[in-house]
């Protein structure tokens, strides 16, 4: 049943007096027994709140199509910003790190912050002595191949989106396949290494692409809540580092943006074991994990 | 936590300035909350929704307080609403689940926008003008008194009926939607 007009208007009533009463006032112990006495007495205060922040001058006076286009003319700047923050946390990157590179014939190479890398365009070889490389072949400029050393291994494309992971020692194929060769043993037959496949070179061990690099590929981050400060400190035990966007603050009720850095697939497993989460896909922003 | 991992680095440029902006709304929107759930942590739940859809929809967004504000009362409202078709249902029949309301949903969002729109325009001339003196001039309801030169308890009463038509129009699509 919905509230009735008679109820709304009480609603009304002490919700107008309420808002006019200092914020460092004691709360209004007249009002919460009112609200404690009837669930729809509650329920006529919140649509009456939702009524009143429903109605500001913005939402009521200004139609909604060209508030884009104001927001982008009062504060271009800020956008800018933001845009280019969001492009470094995408990647995976810190904000000052290596912008995306067309290497050539629409070859993008994307380093990580922590990268090492050169390349030769005479033999199409990207030399990669430290860190990542996340590198999407254009097949449409008919296939021109690429190299990627990282070592004595050498991953051949073809045509094709992957990633080498130096810090984590693994390769993985998001698009297309790579040949994946040992300079040490140039007698022995390429590994190929499909569409979804990732491989361990510690233990030339084909498997699926984990978490973390389908979120490298897909430009996930992460938000959490600083309840999960268990969880953080796990992932740093294993090795892997956490890169936060806002303080942690021990009272904060605030959630906190966290940018996973080689969190293995152990940590991420671990974190979803121990929480409840609510996780929602927010496409190009990436996963938010909620408790 | 204590203090922040060394790994950990903080926010710098518009980032933390959204950050700042949320941080000072914040402790006002969840006791908001918590007076309209009656419930600390569905507060705390509702809050961090209205954050998370800030984020979602951050470009979109002017004014932050003011988003934030109408995005987790709204979710509040919502909540209320389905504990109360639980509660209601739950004597007759055995537990059902009712689908949640989205109430960010584009579609949804304008409909209620287009009726709180008509409600103010199809209000009597006064009650009107009280009300938008109120909520988008920010005026006192003794400085709307001596502008209209009416009496106080004059421009209260028009404001709580207006705020109650608001209400009652905001709940247009209220019934299907929770059975939908």
């Amino acid at each position: 049943m919905k509230p009735t007009t008679e109820l709304l208007e009480e609603a009304a009533r002490r919700y107008l007096r309420e808002s006019t009463v200092s914020p460092d006032a004691p709360p209004d112990a007249t009002l919460d027994a009112w609200l404690d006495a009837a669930p729809e007495h509650r329920l006529a205060y919140a649509q009456v709140c939702a009524a009143w922040f429903a109605s500001d001058a913005e939402i009521m006076a200004v139609p909604s199509a060209p508030r884009r286009s104001e927001r982008s003319a009062r504060m271009p700047l800020w956008a800018l910003g933001f845009a280019m923050l969001m492009v470094a946390m995408v990647w995976g990157m810190r904000p000052q790190a290596q912008a995306p590179q067309v290497l050539a014939d629409g070859v993008v190479a994307k380093l990580s912050s922590n990268a090492q890398a050169d390349f030769n365009a005479a033999n199409r070889r990207l030399l990669l002595t430290r860190g990542r490389a996340w590198i999407d072949v254009n097949a449409a400029d008919g296939g021109a191949a690429i190299e990627v050393e990282w070592g004595a291994w050498r991953v051949r494309d073809i045509g094709t989106r992957f990633v080498v992971d130096g810090d984590r020692q693994r390769i993985a194929v998001y698009a297309g396949a790579v040949e994946l060769s040992d300079s040490r043993d140039p007698g022995k037959s390429p590994i190929r290494i499909g569409a979804g496949e990732a491989i361990d070179l510690n233990r030339l061990q084909l498997g699926p692409v984990d978490a973390l690099e389908q979120g490298l590929d897909r430009g996930q981050w992460i938000l959490v809540n600083q309840s999960l400060g268990a969880a953080i400190a796990e992932i740093e035990r294993e090795g892997a580092r956490v890169w936060l966007l806002g303080d942690i603050q021990p009272d904060s009720k605030l959630p906190n943006l966290i940018l996973p850095d080689r969190i293995p697939a152990t940590a991420l497993r671990a974190i979803c074991a121990q929480m409840v989460l609510h996780c929602r896909d927010l496409g190009p922003l990436g996963f938010v994990m909620r408790r | 936590m204590s203090s922040a991992p060394a790994s950990l680095r903080s926010a710098s440029g518009p980032r933390a300035a959204l950050e700042r902006e949320i941080q000072t709304a914040y402790p006002a929107l969840l006791a908001l909350l918590r007076r309209l759930t009656g419930r600390a942590e569905i507060a705390q739940e509702l809050c961090q929704d209205a954050v998370v859809r800030l984020i979602e929809n951050e470009d979109r967004v002017t004014d932050v307080r003011a988003w934030l504000f109408r995005t987790a009362t709204h979710l509040a409202w919502d909540w209320l609403r389905r504990q109360r078709v639980r509660s209601e249902h739950a004597a007759a029949h055995p537990p059902i689940e009712v689908r949640s309301t989205d109430a960010s949903g584009e579609a949804s969002a304008m409909q209620q926008l287009a009726a709180l729109k008509a409600a103010l325009q199809s209000m009597p001339e006064q009650p009107r003008r009280v009300f938008e003196l109120s909520r988008f001039s920010h005026l006192s309801q003794q400085e709307i008194a001596a502008r209209l030169g009416i009496r106080r308890k004059t421009v209260e009463n028009h404001l709580t009926r207006a705020l109650a038509l608001l209400a009652r129009a905001l709940d247009t699509d209220h019934e299907t939607k929770n059975f939908n």
